[in-house]
């Protein structure tokens, strides 16, 4: 689709228009049945309308126009109720505008927004981090919001980068993108599974480029059991040359040029007290152990100071002090991380402060630029080296959760910066090994009791669940177990984090109903767990098994007495590119023993190979509905 | 609200009584700095060590309420860090008169003491009111966090509400209310299964010329549990230990001026009211339109229906809430073709009135709200009215705000206990409810195919409020997105020839109907056949599975139930097993639950049918609740066994 500009609207466009973004549609309004049907499909919300406009005239500045209105459809999407718009000494946001329109299009007058300065920081920070909070107040779903603003950039990143979706469960009617950008400023473009391709008009002084996607479905393609649904994002990366923050100049051709400028903007400030040095090294004692070394100072951070959220890219990209973080006892990723590098420098460790994303896909590696929005710390050594998470209180030493795993990550070196990546930790190790005793009386209750033991990755749920409450324990095993009655007489969870993540649970529950009474049988399902789901037999995609994993379960079924088995499943074994799997079902004596083994190895496949994948687990979930019956003897 | 205040002339008054914090501020035993858990509640994130509240009418120039506050919080566990920040509603202050606040941490044996700067409270604007909120710096789980402050409100009517509980346990919880004794406030206190203790001194006082007594009344409470949702109960302001407060009226000598009515007084109150009864009043130029809606029409109960629909269609409902409407005439109403709950329901009362239809408001106070204190009115606590009527001896309560409810069916929101009619000559209590519940019936009829697969042709009935689901679900998908949105929702069944009925004839019963073939319903052996008969229709949890129930369980309405079944057999089966009969029943049929099975020469029937009739089960019925739940949710899950005919084995391989 051609975008076409007249003279007259190319004025307009310093003047803020966004009707005519795309010229010859009238202004959307904000009827819900406007929404094209097929847009409401498993989506809780729907964007009605996304747009910036930049306009950039020297490397050192930039001014933004953005519109956003969003239809909220439900309660599961309430989140869209608060907005925050973050800025700080660099940054100025003005003519915030929001408003509120129901399901009609109709804008509620006497429905007010609040909208809130508030700081971003706690505790007598004397930073300026701030952000807009703008509230909208409860109604009656469906109604739609609207947020219109101006934003300047000083010495800050110039660019922005695009994403037309941000939420799998928000359709997109409109979204897009436009930076007029005078000639002379050099940029760079990423571009990827675009609709529309990048509109461009050349003006005497500058160029304007218009992105602009629309009609994109909400994704209802849950991921199943380890299988990760890979559908087309249109994305849309944009990155200067060069650019201006704090007064320095740096430039953005390599990772090299981008890593230095952040190693000179955030170096010296590494020092901590000559009293917490001296702790450190009572703490220490008379380890030479490198490893141990690093875990002890770890296992001390982790005890003395805690993480507050202040998202990287605001209020400058630098540190606070080394000595901050020793006297409050917080910091956000950045000045943790830095901390414990201090710490470190004080033994005579050298380790890197590192950027990561933290987004659930990995950067593009190949698109030099920030693309990052975390910090870990990188400690080299002469043998391997150790990963620290400086934010968490809780993970077990050089451990930085998985979903820090496998990525490329900038390593902030005194020679600029490195691009390497973290260990995959959805490769290596990841089992579950299940040990199940059920009794199972005449009457149809049982009493389940056993263990669950995770290692490796699949450790980082149990463990979050085991800091919880007593409600989100009981979901957890709700979510484990494929009985939906069941009260629990006893759980408790048990971590050992010396040698790898790993984590037990034992527990006790018992069920009513367990199994199905007939006059003459019993019948039940001898698969304990929560069945797998049938693959959906939907348009074929790209998709990946997500991680690797084992999973071994031995549950044994005591029978009730004066009952025989009148059948029971045959075995099943098989094994493909996608995994292997095999099910064993014995009796012996009056115990009916079920064994299952699945392996799973984590790799991407082709839409080609979706049907064989279908054939490999459908199957599968097949069995594990599959049941026992007794007969009264 | 339209103020009921009027104003009086008093000198300045004396000094009296105040209350004051039973504990010093930063005084914190040793004994709760080192507490690991609170002994009544071993899961409790963080508990209140006390809570503290005073609130003293102070009579000036002006009526303000004095507002004193003192607390002090343990927290426990890492979730108890959320409750480390606050969020406090000052009217139109913009500031506390004092303030302090600080955290307290054990740090090597020693105490330390972590101030709040009062230049960290954050101040929030929306109109005219202000919200002040603060968050306790350095906490973390062991902290002991305490705040004291001191802010003046203007709300002399409802003094200052208290909450006994919150949703951390109170190990004690005190507040006083100081007023002189001329005025006269009635006290709603919601207590629940709290044991509060009240008493009461007195003081005299002067002011300006008249000698009258200075109350202070104190409410205590220890160990008050956590309030903890549960599922289906009332709404938390019905549940929610508290009292509250509205200003009855003024003890003079020689006289007592009523500020706020009896319910018996309340009719004419409002009708009084230029923004309730004045507005239904000035309604002669709505003759000529109801006219042109009703005319030729047969009968009242069509008219009805007609003036219903005429303002569905014409006023859109803006969501706003309370009894009184914004304007004085409803030209503007139509006008602007949108209004409040007030508007849109008293315009309709004015129009059914103009029609010679008997009619008059009722106003309630919904679900969300809590009911009304039964023995004395508390105006605030109206927030909805609806519309009654009455034709040939039935009566009919009514809300015009919704095109999808037909005119006698009032949303979920209203079926909470009784309202009041508000009528010059005879206000009464009324029942809130028509004959609204859920209403689903399904109907399958199946034939088993020689792929072990079912095939059925299904036919669903929706009326009452489940027929209202349904319409708003197709009013936002569309047909077509109802009949994806069904599909997806059982993904491996293979779904065709869907047909509606009624979507649009708002009073009557929905019929969907579709065909659907359903593969993982049969289970085999070699020789058996094994089939849930309830298919993907079943429940599957009992909802009530806590072994203690706190609250009283409370459904929004009553739920009717039924399904039936047919499967035809193939020849080369035969019938094994059916499930057996059932009949269950709560006590006084508060609800029943009916099953039977039966078969016949290639046939099995089935049915059952499920109706609560009760919404309000008290926690000493829980068990029988639960048990009755338990059980009919297990029948639900009974199979049909087919076996194989001998003959047949050896042919099918």
């Amino acid at each position: 689709m051609k975008l076409k500009y007249t003279k007259n609207l190319i004025l307009l466009l310093t003047v803020i228009n966004f009707s005519n973004m795309k010229a010859g549609n009238p202004t959307p309004t904000y009827a819900v049945s406007n929404i094209p049907k097929a847009l409401l499909l498993d989506a809780n919300a729907v964007v009605r309308t996304d747009q910036m406009i930049q306009t950039i005239d020297k490397i050192s500045e930039s001014k933004s126009h953005v519109k956003q209105a969003i239809t909220i459809l439900n309660e599961k999407a309430s989140r869209f109720r608060f907005h925050s718009i973050s800025y700080d000494a660099y940054i100025k946001i003005s003519n915030i505008k929001a408003n509120v329109y129901d399901s009609n299009g109709e804008l509620v007058s006497n429905a007010r927004p609040s909208i809130i300065d508030a700081s971003g920081s706690f505790d007598n920070l004397a930073t300026d981090n701030r952000f807009w909070a703008i509230t909208f107040p409860v109604r009656k779903y469906p109604y739609t919001i609207e947020i219109e603003y101006e934003q300047t950039n000083k010495e800050r990143y110039i660019f922005e980068s695009w994403q037309f979706q941000n939420d799998d469960d928000v359709a997109v009617e409109q979204s897009g993108a436009q930076i007029s950008i005078k000639k002379g400023i050099g940029f760079k473009v990423y571009e990827k599974d675009l609709t529309h391709p990048c509109d461009t008009f050349t003006l005497e002084d500058r160029t304007v480029y218009t992105w602009q996607e629309e009609n994109i479905p909400a994704k209802k393609i849950e991921d199943l059991l380890m299988i990760s649904f890979q559908s087309k994002k249109p994305t849309l990366h944009v990155a200067p040359d060069e650019f201006t923050m704090n007064g320095m100049n740096g430039s953005m051709k390599d990772w090299g040029s981008i890593g230095k400028f952040f190693y000179e903007l955030n170096k010296d400030r590494d020092n901590i007290s000559p009293e917490l040095q001296a702790k450190l090294k009572q703490l220490i004692g008379s380890t030479t152990d490198k490893k141990e070394i690093i875990r002890i100072i770890y296992q001390y951070l982790q005890k003395n100071t805690r993480y507050v959220s202040i998202q990287l890219g605001i209020g400058g990209f630098q540190t606070l002090e080394a000595s901050f973080v020793e006297k409050k006892g917080f910091g956000d990723c950045k000045a943790l991380s830095n901390y414990m590098k201090a710490m470190l420098k004080s033994v005579n460790i050298p380790s890197y402060v590192t950027y990561i994303s933290s987004e659930k896909d990995d950067i593009i590696a190949s698109f030099p630029s920030d693309q990052f929005d975390h910090v870990i710390l990188c400690v080299p050594l002469n043998q391997d080296t150790v990963w620290l998470e400086c934010t968490n209180q809780s993970f077990p030493f050089n451990y930085l959760g998985s979903s820090n795993g496998n990525k490329h990550v900038l390593l902030l070196t005194e020679n600029g910066g490195k691009l390497v990546k973290t260990p995959n930790y959805k490769s290596i190790n990841n089992t579950i090994l299940s040990n199940f005793n059920v009794n199972i009386d005449f009457i149809g209750n049982a009493t389940v009791k056993g263990t669950i033991k995770y290692k490796g990755a699949s450790y980082e749920l149990p463990k979050a669940v085991m800091i919880s409450d007593k409600e989100t324990k009981e979901q957890y095993l709700n979510s484990i177990f494929a009985s939906p009655n069941f009260s629990v007489k006893n759980l408790s969870f048990k971590e050992d984090t010396r040698s790898y993540p790993s984590l037990a649970i034992n527990c006790e529950l018992t069920v009513r109903d367990y199994v199905s009474k007939t006059p003459k049988r019993i019948v039940f399902n001898p698969y304990l767990f929560e069945p797998s789901a049938y693959m959906p037999k939907k348009e074929k995609m790209d998709f990946m098994i997500a991680y690797s994993q084992t999973f071994l379960d031995t549950v044994t079924f005591n029978l009730p007495f004066g009952y025989k088995p009148e059948f029971i499943p045959a075995p099943l074994k098989h094994q493909s590119q996608f995994g292997n799997f095999s099910y064993d079902f014995n009796m012996v004596q009056d115990k009916l023993i079920v064994t299952r083994k699945f392996e799973f190895m984590e790799k991407k496949f082709t839409r080609e190979d979706y049907e064989g994948c279908i054939d490999f687990f459908n199957p599968l979930a097949s069995t594990e509905r599959q049941l026992v019956v007794l007969k009264k003897e | 609200m339209k103020t009921f205040f009027i104003s009086l002339l008093f000198m300045l008054f004396t000094l009296s009584l105040s209350a004051q914090s039973p504990y010093p501020f930063g005084t914190a035993p040793r004994s709760d700095m080192e507490m690991t858990s609170y002994p009544q509640d071993e899961d409790a994130a963080a508990v209140y060590l006390f809570d503290w509240g005073s609130a003293k009418l102070i009579i000036g120039e002006d009526y303000k309420v004095n507002v004193e506050r003192h607390f002090r919080i343990k927290i426990l566990k890492p979730d108890g860090l959320d409750y480390a920040s606050f969020k406090i509603d000052a009217g139109d202050r913009s500031t506390f008169t004092k303030f302090k606040a600080s955290t307290f941490n054990l740090e090597d044996g020693k105490i330390v003491e972590s101030p709040l700067n009062k230049k960290d409270i954050f101040k929030e604007k929306t109109g005219n009111y202000y919200v002040l909120s603060f968050a306790f710096p350095n906490v973390k789980v062991g902290s002991v966090i305490e705040c004291s402050y001191t802010i003046t409100l203007g709300n002399v009517y409802s003094l200052y509400p208290w909450n006994f509980q919150h949703s951390i346990p109170v190990a004690y919880s005190e507040f006083s209310a100081i007023f002189p004794g001329v005025f006269r406030y009635k006290v709603d206190g919601h207590y629940g299964n709290i044991k509060v203790n009240f008493n009461r001194t007195e003081k005299s006082m002067i002011i300006g010329s008249i000698s009258t007594q200075e109350l202070n009344c104190k409410w205590t409470a220890g160990n008050v549990p956590a309030f903890e949702p549960e599922i289906y109960m009332a709404s938390e302001a019905e549940l929610l230990s508290r009292v509250e407060f509205e200003l009855d009226g003024l003890d003079l000598p020689g006289v007592y001026e009523s500020i706020t009515p009896t319910y018996e007084k309340l009719s004419q109150k409002l009708l009084d009211d230029e923004n309730f009864g004045g507005i239904l009043n000035k309604s002669a130029f709505l003759e000529n339109l109801v006219q042109s809606i009703t005319s030729g029409l047969p009968d009242n109960i069509t008219k009805i229906k007609a003036i219903h629909k005429y303002i569905t269609q014409n006023v859109k409902w803006n969501e706003a809430m309370g009894i009184f409407s914004r304007n004085t005439s409803f030209k503007t109403v139509l006008k602007n073709q949108s209004g409040s709950v007030a508007d849109v329901n008293l315009l309709f009362v004015a129009m059914l009135q103009k029609a010679g239809i008997t009619s008059c408001p009722v106003v309630l106070s919904t679900r969300e709200n809590g009911s009304l204190n039964p023995y004395f009115a508390i105006v605030s606590k109206f927030n909805y009215v609806i519309a009654y009527a009455k034709v040939d001896e039935k009566e009919f309560l009514m809300d015009a705000t919704n095109e999808f409810r037909p005119f006698n069916e009032l949303p979920p929101e209203c079926l909470n206990g009784q309202g009041r009619t508000i009528h010059p000559r005879m206000s009464k209590w009324i029942s809130l409810y028509n004959n609204e519940q859920q209403f689903d019936q399904v109907s399958v009829n199946a034939e088993l195919n020689d792929n072990n697969e079912l095939l059925c042709n299904v036919q669903r009935y929706y009326g009452s409020y489940s027929a209202y689901i349904i319409r708003k679900k197709i009013q936002v998908l569309g047909k077509e997105g109802y009949i994806a949105y069904l599909k997806n929702s059982n993904g491996n069944n293979e779904y065709s020839d869907f047909a509606f009925q009624n979507l649009d004839s708002i009073g009557r019963s929905i019929i969907i109907s579709y065909k659907v073939k359903i593969k993982g319903a049969v289970q085999t052996t070699p020789e058996l056949s094994i089939i849930n008969p309830v298919l993907f229709f079943a429940r599957t949890e009992n909802p009530f599975l806590a072994s203690v129930r706190k609250y009283p369980i409370d459904f929004e309405s009553p739920e009717n139930e039924v399904y039936t079944l047919t499967i035809q057999i193939p020849q080369h089966y035969t019938v094994e097993e059916i499930p057996s009969e059932l009949n269950l029943k709560l006590e006084k049929n508060g609800a029943v639950f009916n099953y039977s099975a039966s078969s016949d020469d290639g046939s099995i029937s089935l049915k059952y049918r499920f109706a609560r009739k009760e919404t309000h089960f008290e926690v000493d019925n829980y068990e029988a609740v639960k048990e009755f739940y338990n059980k009919f949710i297990k029948k639900q899950s009974d199979l049909i066994i087919l076996k194989k005919k001998d003959n047949a084995v050896a042919n099918i391989q």
